[in-house]
């Protein structure tokens, strides 16, 4: 390994491991190295005989008053500008209260507009398939009770709304589809501008 | 031998080569390395512990087109010597009774 190759890499560990004064170690090992190739020592021999950089960083660790301490991340909360925002949100209420219940309401109604229309079509279908399969019943007894021409139609306008509520079923499980897609992607949405406005708020 | 007492020999050995005059980094380990094995690594973190105790002090002079770290020994370092010396008579106990204890089993 080249002189700088080895620099370099002890540099990068010493600064890994927290060891102070970085500079002085690799001033130190620089001589060290200098002096061993003034002494006839190839390059290489003179890097090589210093040991792995993980020996020498270990060596420096081992005597633990040459490290800096492992910072302990702690939140720093100010409870002057605490007590100015609480202070803030009691006095605002009038203000932010209704504005929120309203914005409630408008994500709610959102919901609602969105699956009112398979709703709808889910309704009229069920009811189609209902009143369909009851009358289908009806003509098969007014076939032999009523006029055979009765019961014929009867039969028909069954069918025709069993037809339709079957149409219906399918439309509305499109659209069951459609609309769960739309509805997890406004949800997604608000679940983000909500997340980064209480990340925008602890920047702050 | 132990880990612990060697680098407490080395130490010792250290400040008696400064004693007979100032030294840097590499003349330092091939004096101590006459008397006790000692790895390049284990030099300069130990000798940075001594400038910390106050027992030696460095200073740079210029070499040979560049800048060379020479240390030298203080009255704390000599004072370190003559305490090391004068627990010799209980090192020595301590090492009969040891080696007494020892030939006993």
């Amino acid at each position: 390994m080249t002189k700088e190759r080895f620099l370099e890499q002890l540099k990068n560990a010493l600064i890994a491991a927290r060891v102070q004064a970085v500079n002085d170690y690799l001033a130190d090992y620089t001589e060290l190295i200098n002096d061993k190739i003034d002494a006839g020592q190839s390059e290489e021999a003179a890097v090589a005989g210093l040991g792995s950089v993980n020996e020498i960083v270990d060596q420096i660790r081992s005597d633990g008053t040459e490290v800096y301490p492992t910072e302990v991340v702690k939140a720093k909360t100010n409870p002057v500008l605490t007590a100015l925002i609480v202070l803030l949100l009691v006095l605002g209420s009038p203000v932010w209260v209704p504005i929120t219940l309203a914005v409630i309401i408008i994500i709610f109604v959102a919901y609602g507009l969105i699956w009112i229309v398979p709703a709808v079509s889910g309704f009229v279908g069920t009811m189609f398939l209902g009143v369909g399969s009851i009358t289908i019943v009806l003509a098969i007894v007014s076939l032999f009770k009523a006029t055979l021409g009765f019961g014929l139609l009867q039969f028909g306008i069954s069918l025709a709304l069993l037809g339709g509520g079957i149409i219906l079923a399918g439309i509305t499980w499109v659209l069951a589809k459609v609309f769960g897609r739309t509805t997890a992607r406004l949800t997604k949405w608000l679940v983000v501008l909500f997340s980064n406005g209480r990340r925008g708020m602890q920047h702050a | 031998m132990d880990p612990q007492l060697k680098k407490g020999f080395i130490e010792y050995c250290v400040l008696a080569i400064l004693k007979t005059g100032d030294s840097y980094g590499y003349q330092i380990i091939h004096q101590v390395q006459d008397i006790i094995e000692i790895s390049e690594s284990t030099l300069y973190p130990m000798l940075k512990r001594l400038e910390k105790r106050n027992a030696i002090e460095s200073y740079s002079q210029e070499f040979n087109g560049r800048l060379r770290k020479y240390y030298r020994i203080t009255g704390t370092g000599e004072a370190e010597i003559q305490q090391f010396l004068d627990s010799w008579p209980l090192i020595e106990t301590i090492y009969h009774f040891i080696e007494g204890g020892s030939m006993n089993d």
